[in-house]
Parts: C-alpha cells; sequence; structure tokens
C-alpha cells in the first residue's frame, strides 16, 4: 500500500502541533492568571487530530460551565437577595419596637398608671397632677416619636426601591452592551470572558429582581421576571425598571419598558422591599396600625372615664376638641373619630361655694340627636349659653357659676372632646389636651356624688383611670394595653427571628451551590499546573519533530549537492 | 468530585465566618449578662418580660399606696387614742361631778374642765394627716369637719356642726390587684351622727351645761351617752388599728410578689453564665480547630514540590 506523503506537509503538521500546543499553553496561563478572577469559568483548548495524519489543531476553547448549576445559583441568589432585604427590613422595625430594656412604650404606660394611683391617693395633691401631666405628654410624645420613626422607614424604603431599581437598570443596560459585543464576536474564537462578564452581571441582577434566563444560540440570554415572564433583557434590547410612588393609593408601583401593568416580584430584594413598603400587612404597616390601635384605644378609654369626672377646677367656658362636620347632622354621622353611643350624660352648675344650682340631663339617641339638639338642651339651661362655632360646641357659664360633667353613657364627651385627657386619634396625633395640660386642676379625679356635688379629696376617678391598666379592653375584650403591646413585639421579633434565619439558610444555599459551580468551573492550579507540565512536554516533542524533519530535508538537500559535486 | 482551590477556600471561609458569628453572638451575650437583648432573641419571651415588668411596676405601686395608707392611718390611730383618752376623761368628770357631795362651784370648777375637753375634741376633730389633708373629713378633705358654734356671752361653744358637704365620702387607695382599703376613718363614725343625741360631742356639752347649771340629776344622767360615745370611739380605734395590721400583711404579701416576679423575669431575660461560658469554650475550640485545618490546608500546592 502506498501513503501520499510529503516533506514539506510534515513540515507544516509540525507548525500546526506547535501552534496547537502554544495556544494550550496560552489557555493553561490564561486560567493560572484568573485563578483568583470573580466570576471567571476556567477554559480548555479542546485537541482534536487532523486526519489524515495530519497532526492535531485546536478545535476550540472551551468554557467549562454547567448551565444547570448555574441556573441553580441564580434561583438560591434570587433567594438570598429576598432574604438579605427582608432581614434589614425587619430589623430596623425591630430597633424601633425594642422594648426589653424598659424604657420604652410599655415603661411609659406603666409609670402612667402608677401616676394616676398616686394622684387617686393624693388627689389635691398638685405635685401629683403635675406628674399625671408630664407623664401623659411622655407618653403621647412616645407614640409619636415611634410612630416617626416608622414613617421614616416607609420613606427610606421608597427611596431604597428607587435606588435599586436605578442600579437593577445599569445592569440590564450592560447586559445589553455585552450581548452587543457578544454577537459581533460570533464568528471569532469564543468570547468566552465576555459571557464570563455577562453571566457576573446576571447574578448581581437576580439578587435585585429575580430573573429567569434562556440560552439563545447565539450566546445572548434572554432574561425574563421570574413568575410573571416579563422580559427584561432580550438580546440587545431591554425593558427598563421604573418605580413611581401612585398619589392616589401612596403605593410604590413597579413597571417595567412600556407594559402598563404593575409587577410584583416574586424573588430578589425588591420583592422584599416592595413588599414590606406596600403590603397593608407587612411588618412594617402591621407594627403603624398596632400603635395606632393602641394609641387611639388608650385616648378612647382614658377620655371616656376621664369626661365623667371633675377637677379640682370647673369649667367657667369649654370648648369641644373635636370639630363636627355637621351641626345638624346626627351625631354618629358627624364625622367624628369616635362615634357616640344612645345614653345620657349631665352638666352640673354649681355656685361658688360649691353647691349645686342647677343639673342638665341630655339625652343622645344614636342617629337622632344632633350637635345643635346638644347644643339646645344645654342652652335651656338659665345658667348655660351652648354655641356652635365652626362644629365645635363652646358652653359658657352664667357669671359667679361654674360647671363640670357627670355619668356620661352616651361617648358623646369623648368623641366631641370634652372634659377629656387625650386629644388625637391615633399614634402621630396623641397628646395631652391643651386644657388639661393648661391647668392641671382640670384633672378629672373626682365624681360628682349622689347629690351632684363635687368633694376634693375625692380620688374614683383617677381610682377607676388606673384601673384601666388591666382592663381587657383590645382583641375583642381579651388582651389588656400591655398584652396587645406584647403581642405587638413578640410578633416583629418572631418577624425579625425568622428574616434572620431564612438568610442564615439562604447564605448557606448559595454558598454550597457556588461550591458546586467552583468544582466544575473554578481553575485548580494542581490540574493546571499537571496540564502545563503535558503541554510542556509535548511542545518540545512537537519541537524535536520540526528538527527531525529539518534534518530530514538537509540530507535531501546534501545528497542534491552531492550529486552536483 | 474536582475540588479546586476556589471550592476549598469558600468553605473554609464560610465555615470560620460562622464559628466567628457565633463567637461575636456568645461574647455580647455574656458582657450583656442577658438572654435577651432584642425581642428576636426570644420573641414569646420578650413579651412575657413587658408583662412582668407591668406587674413589677403594679406590685411597687401597690407598696407605695400602702406605704400612703399606712402613713394616714398611723395619724389617725394616735389622734383616736387621744379622743379615746378625752372622751375617757369626760365620763370620769362626770363621775365626780354627778356625786352630790359637789357644791356649785365645785361644780363650776368641773365644768370648766368639761369645757377645756370639749375645745380640745373639737381640735382633734380637726386633726390634719402628714400630707395635710383632713383625717375625719372624707372627701372633704381640705375643709374642717367642724366648725362650732359659741355663745356671743359666754364665748362657749353651743353647738358643734360637720360640714354640711358631708364628712363620710370614702377615700380609698388601691392596695392590691382590685382591693381597696380607706385610707381615713369619717367623723361620723368617730363621734357620732350630728343628729344623734349621744354624738361625743353634744354629751360634753350636754354634761358641761348641767354641771353649770349645779344639776346633779341631768350630770349622771349623761353617764349613759358618754359611754356609748366612748364605745363609739374605740371601736373606731380598733377598726383602725385592724387595719394597719392588715396593712402589714398586705405589705408582707406584696414584697413576696416582688421577689417572685424579679425571679421569673430573671428566668426569662437573664443568662445562665455557667452554661454560656461553656458554650464560649465550646465555640472558641472549634474556631481554633477550624482554623488550624484551614491553614494546614490552604497552604499546599503542587507547586511546593515542582522543581
Amino acid at each position: 500500500m502506498n501513503f501520499p506523503t510529503n516533506i514539506l506537509g510534515s513540515l507544516d503538521l509540525a507548525r500546526r502541533a506547535l501552534i496547537a500546543h502554544q495556544t494550550a499553553l496560552d489557555t493553561i496561563g490564561h486560567n493560572l492568571s484568573n485563578v483568583n478572577t470573580p466570576g471567571y469559568t476556567r477554559q480548555r483548548a479542546e485537541l482534536v487530530s487532523v486526519a489524515p495524519r495530519g497532526g492535531v489543531d485546536v478545535s476550540e476553547i472551551q468554557r467549562i460551565r454547567d448551565r444547570f448549576i448555574d441556573f441553580s445559583l441564580l434561583n438560591e441568589q434570587q433567594a438570598f437577595g429576598r432574604a438579605d432585604a427582608q432581614a434589614t427590613v425587619t430589623q430596623r422595625v425591630q430597633d424601633v419596637f425594642n422594648d426589653p430594656s424598659g424604657t420604652g412604650l410599655s415603661a411609659m404606660l406603666d409609670t402612667f398608671f402608677q401616676n394616676l394611683q398616686d394622684l387617686s391617693v393624693s388627689p389635691t395633691d398638685q405635685v401629683a397632677r403635675v406628674t399625671v401631666k408630664d407623664q401623659g405628654q411622655r407618653l403621647a410624645s412616645t407614640f409619636n416619636t415611634l410612630d416617626q420613626k416608622l414613617r421614616q422607614i416607609e420613606s427610606d424604603l421608597t427611596v431604597d426601591i428607587q435606588q435599586r431599581v436605578s442600579a437593577a437598570n445599569g445592569l440590564l443596560g450592560d447586559i445589553a452592551d455585552l450581548h452587543r459585543q457578544i454577537i459581533a464576536a460570533r464568528n471569532q474564537p469564543a468570547p468566552n470572558d465576555l459571557l464570563d462578564r455577562r453571566d457576573q452581571l446576571v447574578a448581581q441582577l437576580t439578587q435585585i429582581i429575580g430573573v429567569t434566563p434562556l440560552d439563545r444560540p447565539d450566546g445572548t440570554v434572554q432574561l425574563a421576571l421570574t413568575g410573571s415572564g416579563v422580559l427584561l433583557v432580550d438580546g440587545t434590547s431591554t425593558a427598563p425598571l421604573s418605580a413611581t410612588v401612585n398619589g392616589a393609593t401612596g403605593l410604590v408601583e413597579l413597571r417595567a419598558g412600556v407594559v402598563a401593568s404593575v409587577l410584583t416580584p416574586k424573588t430578589g430584594a425588591l420583592a422584599a422591599v416592595l413588599d414590606a413598603r406596600n403590603s397593608p400587612t407587612g411588618i412594617l404597616h402591621q407594627a403603624m396600625s398596632d400603635l395606632d390601635t393602641l394609641a387611639h384605644t388608650i385616648a378612647t378609654q382614658v377620655n371616656r372615664v376621664h369626661a365623667s369626672g371633675s377637677g379640682l377646677l370647673e369649667f367657667t367656658s369649654l370648648t369641644a376638641a373635636n370639630a363636627g362636620t355637621s351641626a345638624v347632622a346626627p351625631l354618629t354621622a358627624a364625622g367624628l373619630a369616635d362615634t357616640p353611643v344612645s345614653g345620657a350624660f349631665r352638666v352640673i352648675v354649681h355656685d361658688a361655694t360649691g353647691a349645686v344650682v342647677s343639673t342638665v340631663p341630655v339625652t343622645v339617641t344614636a342617629g337622632v340627636t344632633t350637635l345643635d339638639d346638644v347644643r339646645a338642651a344645654l342652652d335651656a339651661d338659665a345658667n348655660l349659653t351652648a354655641t356652635i362655632t365652626s362644629g365645635r360646641l363652646t358652653i359658657d357659664a352664667a357669671a359667679g357659676t361654674t360647671f363640670t360633667f357627670a355619668a356620661d353613657s352616651s361617648d358623646s364627651l369623648l368623641a366631641l372632646g370634652l372634659n377629656t385627657f387625650f386629644v388625637g386619634t391615633d399614634a402621630s396625633t396623641l397628646a395631652v389636651n391643651p386644657v388639661v395640660a393648661t391647668n392641671v386642676s382640670f384633672i378629672a379625679a373626682a365624681r360628682a356624688d349622689a347629690a351632684d356635688l363635687v368633694h376634693p379629696g375625692d380620688g374614683a376617678n383617677a381610682l377607676a383611670l388606673a384601673r384601666l391598666r388591666t382592663q381587657p379592653v383590645l382583641n375583642s375584650g381579651t388582651a389588656t394595653f400591655t398584652d396587645f403591646f406584647g403581642t405587638s413585639v413578640g410578633r416583629v421579633g418572631s418577624a425579625t427571628r425568622d428574616a434572620q434565619d431564612t438568610l442564615d439558610r439562604q447564605t448557606a444555599a448559595v454558598q454550597v451551590v457556588t461550591g458546586f459551580q467552583q468544582q466544575v468551573s473554578g481553575v485548580s492550579t494542581d490540574e493546571e499546573l499537571i496540564a502545563l507540565s503535558q503541554a510542556q512536554t509535548a511542545y518540545a516533542a512537537a519541537a524535536r519533530f520540526v528538527t527531525t524533519i529539518n534534518d530530514l530535508i538537509g540530507t535531501l538537500l546534501l545528497m542534491g549537492t552531492a550529486a552536483a559535486s | 468530585m474536582r475540588v479546586t482551590p476556589g471550592s476549598i477556600n469558600i468553605k473554609v471561609n464560610a465555615d470560620l465566618q460562622r464559628s466567628l458569628a457565633a463567637l461575636g453572638r456568645q461574647q455580647s451575650l455574656i458582657s450583656a449578662g442577658r438572654r435577651i437583648t432584642e425581642p428576636s432573641d426570644d420573641p414569646g419571651g420578650a413579651a412575657e418580660a413587658l408583662a412582668i415588668r407591668s406587674r413589677q411596676a403594679a406590685n411597687d405601686q401597690f407598696q407605695k399606696n400602702i406605704a400612703e395608707a399606712r402613713s394616714s392611718l398611723t395619724a389617725a390611730d394616735s389622734v383616736l387614742q387621744s379622743i379615746v383618752e378625752a372622751v375617757t376623761h369626760g365620763k370620769e368628770l362626770a363621775i365626780q361631778g354627778g356625786n352630790d357631795s359637789n357644791d356649785a362651784s365645785a361644780r363650776q370648777a368641773i365644768a370648766d374642765e368639761v369645757d377645756q375637753l370639749l375645745e380640745a375634741l373639737v381640735a382633734l376633730g380637726n386633726s390634719k394627716g402628714p400630707r395635710g389633708a383632713q383625717l375625719f373629713g372624707g372627701q372633704e378633705s381640705t375643709v374642717a369637719p367642724y366648725a362650732v358654734t359659741r355663745d356671743l356671752v359666754t364665748n362657749l361653744i353651743t353647738a358643734v356642726t360637720p360640714n354640711p358637704r358631708g364628712i363620710d365620702g370614702p377615700t380609698p387607695a388601691e392596695v392590691s390587684e382590685g382591693l381597696t382599703i380607706s385610707t381615713t376613718v369619717s367623723g361620723t363614725t368617730v363621734f357620732g351622727a350630728p343628729a344623734d343625741p349621744t354624738n361625743a360631742f353634744a354629751m360634753l356639752i350636754t354634761l358641761r351645761d348641767a354641771l353649770r347649771a349645779n344639776d346633779g340629776v341631768a350630770t349622771r344622767a349623761t353617764l349613759a351617752g358618754l359611754d356609748t360615745a366612748l364605745d363609739r370611739s374605740t371601736l373606731a380605734s380598733t377598726v383602725v388599728g385592724t387595719r394597719l395590721s392588715w396593712m402589714d400583711t398586705l405589705d408582707t404579701r406584696a414584697q413576696d410578689e416582688g421577689l417572685v416576679l424579679s425571679k421569673s423575669l430573671s428566668r426569662v431575660e437573664d443568662l445562665d453564665y455557667a452554661k454560656a461560658v461553656s458554650d464560649l469554650n465550646q465555640i472558641q475550640t472549634s474556631y481554633s480547630a477550624g482554623l488550624a485545618a484551614g491553614a494546614r490546608l490552604l497552604q499546599q500546592s503542587l507547586l511546593d514540590f515542582l522543581r
């Protein structure tokens, strides 16, 4: 048999071998140089034999990567992004609610009731009165501050969302740019390093907003929002995200590109932050509404008792703290924060010696009695003048007389803000009624007796106020103020703990899968050094082959010279 | 399985991080001395601690109220003893003056003594407590409960009238959960109702006038009424004494309760040092071991052996 051969062809074979092993050596050098480069994928020069007996060639520089592990890692990173943001938010809310040291809201509440006890024992003591007023103000301002801190978190979250959205948009743009370069480089040797950088950007993006990638034959990936499938990147085109505050609902709305529908990401940091910012049952809004409920209930309960009591001083003129929207609509529909019920109260007029001049009973029927009816009932008494100015009832006593209130079973006094201790209806507005704050003698420690007389040493009303501490007035009559706050603190605590546990778990999961990825794609110096020796030997052998062929050519040439001479 | 320095680095780093974090957490627990530094450390415990603190505050307040009630009742007790003594002395004077061996001038002298007794009794009835509140005025704590009417000529007391606005209003202090005790005794309990003929003031006035009139029969007739008045003030004194000893019982109970609450709070919040320190040692050991193992693993490479 005869195989065709050619001495210059052998030289060509040697040249190919040298180039192939040089390429392999370069690839090893590239791998060794990038041993610590984040996101780097090890590469391998794939050697193939050239048929027939043509030596060796590099078919491609392969990027050693397992797409399944890549996608698993992306999934874990999305969940990590979400858990990380969730843990940060819950921790911030918890920092506001952190009360175990006994200096926070619950301690303020305890002290307030203690001071009321002191007042019930010493109703004529001005110091006890001032202390009750001061502690009431401290309690109210603690509510105000807590509410303000929670609102600060809410507005910080809005800023946070904007920042994350713009970071995500930056990444979307960079990914599209890389795609452009990848497509341009498609016909050259594979753009492995561009792909590495792209995959790294996708990993960063998915921590902000969860995306599901789909590989395209041209080396690009299509990125769809996990869960909804809205495309964020498709080849070189992107759908930039935008976050806007809806003026009507106050919610932050996330949109992508020109799609009008509001997106609700399921994973990634934005999922957690948007949920905390928008969800009414999320940890932040739950905490805010708990605080509002507690503040409103304290105000209502304290005011209900206070309004039926009498101070050391009685009123010569008193204007209601709360305005009704209409004087002729029933009190129950006059836009008052607390709704009166059917019942009655008394206004007692005393002379300068404290003797009873007259008693005015006012009956309130829910859905019927109007503010003007109340005014008329009071005005009918010769010693009282009642007027309504911009929705507020004002009562004036005739010269030489004073008036006080008793036995309100209709909640009208607390609803109108007459003879109340607190004003305000939620955590942000709670404050001590200026009437009481200006003159502590108006704090109603006493109650008019059966003969409608008021005694200075009577602390019955203060005692009734102090006893509110143990009354189950919240959660449908099952929880005291402290119980309710404790439940709220416990809820924030366990949410924070859950978030921290999830974060720990997710951090471990990302580490495990990153480990897997490193096992496949990471550079092993040992392995590369072995490959280096191999390639070096192969290169030396190919070089030796060149020398041999050269010798052969020399022999042939010498043969010719010998013939000529 | 292919192992690369990268995968080993990640694992070693993560393990060391975990140990170090545990070490840091344990250290902060030990230096704070508390098991719960924020609600997430133990959400249930944090809520329980709040509830216990609230009960502690209430219990402290009950002790304060007990002290307040005790100081007022102690003052009332000592005044009541003087009142009992005064009424007893009045009865002795009635017995002495009732003896017909006394002549008019002797009875006049006794009458003067009874009059002084009456003045003293009115002053005692208008005694104030340690905080300046009337002891026998009920809720009318700022006005002297007893006003006197004097004869324009002799300047003698002709009538003692209680404050018309009432002297019997209750003045309770909450001394235990839902339990109140009156911190004062009403004048009516001590001296009798104004309309009652055996009212202590009325009896002394009657006695004095009988003695001044040198009326032996009328003088002797006051004895029965004075007995009733004496019984009444003695009873009031006993009631106050009983209340005072009750305060002692309640105070002891509140102190015990305070101890129980402190213990509960400590159980919920405080750190078990022995366990915490032994945990710390354990974590420290595993951290050191991890460091040693990591150091041996990371320094090796084929490069060490290639020549």
